[in-house]
């Protein structure tokens, strides 16, 4: 008998399934009209006086929420919703495509009116198109692809160059240019390939006598990574000196691992980017790790572009909006940290 | 508290019945239905690997690498031109070899299940991150598929493989063995049977399944990655366990597994609905599984 109710029920939601998840039409054709009446009504909205939104949600997708540089922007963000009275929610897809556009299309059914996209590359357009098509405004940052209502990005081969000058500067002045280089940065994705490649130039170009002995990729953003590679590269390499790394999560790692190896901050270099607290407490406290590329607060940028974009204002589709940011060495790093 | 395996389905009934109106309420019901349906059929055809080799007594770890790996070669050769078929018959190939060395280790070498899918899980994953030099392979060619009726046919797929699943396992002598390798595998050796043919023929009808999840994946994110469906490891699991499947013990019922599934969807929508943290999902997945297996030992005491 149960097992016959159990068969019946299960049947029930199976007819139910069918009759209501096979749709003739793309959720982006049956609602794209819907989009377009939207959008119309903004602009109008737009021609007038831009009052503050009152009433919205904000989705932030992060390829991880484990790492203080993407810890940092999620509790910005949160913080300027919080303020504005909006609506947050933060998804982390562990840097899985296919968790991605799951969580985007489930912002989406929650409600979100603007998700901010910190993806990896293209493979989300099509999650991204069909949130476009319901209304949804989404901001891309830290990468371009083709859909997106504005994009926040930078110059990632500049962002290279800046931090291989920091290390061939260093690797001048304190080791008279004899330099023994390890780069850390990652293949997963384009942007990141395009800062290794400039860490690499910036080092060649200010640091010519300076050796480059490997370039490893160690994934984007895996926790502990650093620190099994920094000690591989160390046993590995040992005249090693100096370490450019693509991200803070990875140099933080590496300068405690140097800094079990015994090797102190005036015999070892460790750059990077990101301007992490933990990375800005090195600096200040004369560890290996001697500068990093800060980002301005990424919160508070996302959260004024998200309300622009609610308020009906367009961006043109080439123009990318570039996030500023500042070389922190020790001799700047107390405008950016304060020691507890 | 006492647990009873039959509870396990009214536990999914009481939180499909309770999100509909809840995700309903959302709005958005047109794009909702469909990305339900879409994350149903993504995990789905997984779901019925697993549990097919579950009820054959080979709790399968490395089901998610084998995938994505699929992923990987399937991208590698559209990115080179070669037709999306021939593409998806070196998928295949490359799933049902899995296949073979799993069946080959658990039935021959008799290594631990668990241990064996476990090890194979890394084995796969460095050797697909070596395939790819660029770690993700973008391929245009498949994102023509995206908004097309390729879902619907999907759908009718997944009904009819479910059909053909239940087929088997209760009509045909293949079932009864599967059922037998999973309750008692010494018994089926005694009985003169080959037990390496039967995981043989078990994981390669399996690997037909895991062949349509990684087109699914292909489908959505238009790349091949070793981080495709990486994610969703547990939540399959979980949609197994919910879905009545036995640990091995070669017990649970083929149909259940749109139920399960259907629960896991439910419950991820939920979760970004209610803003509930990105790990709730993975504690609830191990909390979730722990139980369906506490149901399962007490259902066996009696």
């Amino acid at each position: 008998m149960k097992k016959r109710l159990a068969l019946l029920m299960a049947g029930a939601l199976l007819a139910m399934a069918a009759l209501t998840g096979c749709t003739r039409q793309s959720p982006v054709e049956a609602t794209t009209a819907a989009a377009t009446e939207a959008e119309a009504a903004e602009g109008e909205a737009a021609e007038g006086e831009a009052a503050p939104v009152e009433d919205a949600k904000i989705g932030f997708l992060a390829p991880t929420l484990q790492t203080e540089f993407f810890i940092n922007i999620d509790s910005g963000l949160k913080a300027e919703c919080d303020a504005r009275g909006w609506d947050y929610v933060a998804v982390s897809f562990d840097n899985d495509s296919a968790t991605a556009v799951t969580s985007i299309e489930n912002m989406v059914t929650s409600g979100c009116n603007v998700i901010v996209a910190m993806i990896s590359d293209s493979s989300c357009d099509d999650a991204l198109a069909a949130a476009q098509a319901q209304g949804v405004k989404i901001i891309e940052c830290g990468v371009q692809t083709e859909v997106y209502d504005v994009c926040l990005n930078t110059d990632q081969y500049a962002t290279g160059v800046a931090i291989g000058t920091m290390a061939g500067e260093w690797i001048n002045e304190q080791l008279g240019g004899e330099g023994k280089v390890v780069v850390y940065t990652t293949y997963q994705n384009t942007d990141m390939q395009n800062r290794g490649e400039g860490i690499q130039q910036g080092i060649k170009d200010t640091a010519p006598d300076a050796e480059i002995l490997e370039v490893v990729d160690i994934g984007k953003d895996v926790v502990g990574m650093g620190t099994t590679t920094t000690e591989t590269m160390l046993q590995k390499y040992p005249d090693l000196n100096c370490i450019a790394a693509y991200g803070d999560a990875a140099a933080v790692e590496s300068n405690e691992a140097v800094k079990a190896a015994g090797k102190s901050g005036e015999e070892f270099g460790i750059f990077s980017c990101d301007g992490t607290e933990q990375a800005l407490k090195a600096i200040a406290d004369g560890d290996p790790q001697h500068g990093t590329v800060r980002f301005d607060d990424l919160g508070p940028l996302m959260a004024e572009y998200a309300e622009r974009l609610l308020q009906g204002e367009t961006f043109p589709k080439d123009e990318v909006i570039s996030t500023p940011s500042t070389n922190v060495t020790a001799e700047n790093v107390a405008e950016f940290y304060t020691a507890e | 508290m006492r647990i009873r395996f039959n509870s396990i389905f009214a536990i999914n009934f009481i939180i499909l019945l309770g999100s509909i109106p809840l995700i309903l309420s959302t709005g958005h019901n047109g794009f909702l239905l469909w990305s339900f349906r879409r994350q149903f059929l993504t995990l789905a055809f997984s779901v019925l690997g697993v549990s097919f080799e579950m009820l054959g007594g080979m709790p399968d770890l490395a089901f998610s690498a084998e995938i994505a790996a699929a992923t990987c070669i399937g991208a590698v050769f559209m990115k080179n031109g070669a037709p999306i078929p021939f593409a998806l018959l070196m998928m295949l190939l490359m799933l049902l070899l899995s296949g073979a060395v799993k069946a080959l280790l658990v039935s021959y070498v008799r290594i631990n299940p668990l241990i064996t899918t476990f090890a194979l899980s890394y084995i796969i994953s460095g050797i697909g991150t070596a395939v790819l030099d660029d770690g993700v392979i973008g391929i245009n060619s498949m994102r023509l598929y995206f908004y097309s009726g390729v879902w619907d046919l999907l759908f009718i797929l997944f009904f009819l493989c479910l059909g053909f699943s239940c087929l088997v396992m209760t009509k045909t002598y293949l079932g009864r063995y599967v059922r037998m390798l999973g309750e008692d595998e010494s018994v089926l050796r005694q009985s003169g049977m080959s037990v390496f043919r039967i995981r043989l023929l078990i994981n390669s009808i399996a690997a037909v399944f895991y062949l349509i999840s990684a087109i699914i994946y292909l489908l959505i994110t238009s790349s091949g990655s070793m981080y495709n469906g990486i994610n969703s490891t547990y939540r399959i699991l979980g949609a197994v366990f919910l879905s009545g499947i036995g640990f091995m013990t070669g017990k649970g019922n083929l149909l259940f597994c749109f139920l399960g599934t259907s629960v896991i969807v439910a419950l991820e929508i939920i979760a970004t609905e209610f803003r509930l943290p990105y790990y709730c999902i993975n504690l609830l997945m191990g909390i979730i599984i722990i139980l369906c297996c506490m149901g399962e030992i007490h259902k066996n005491r009696r």
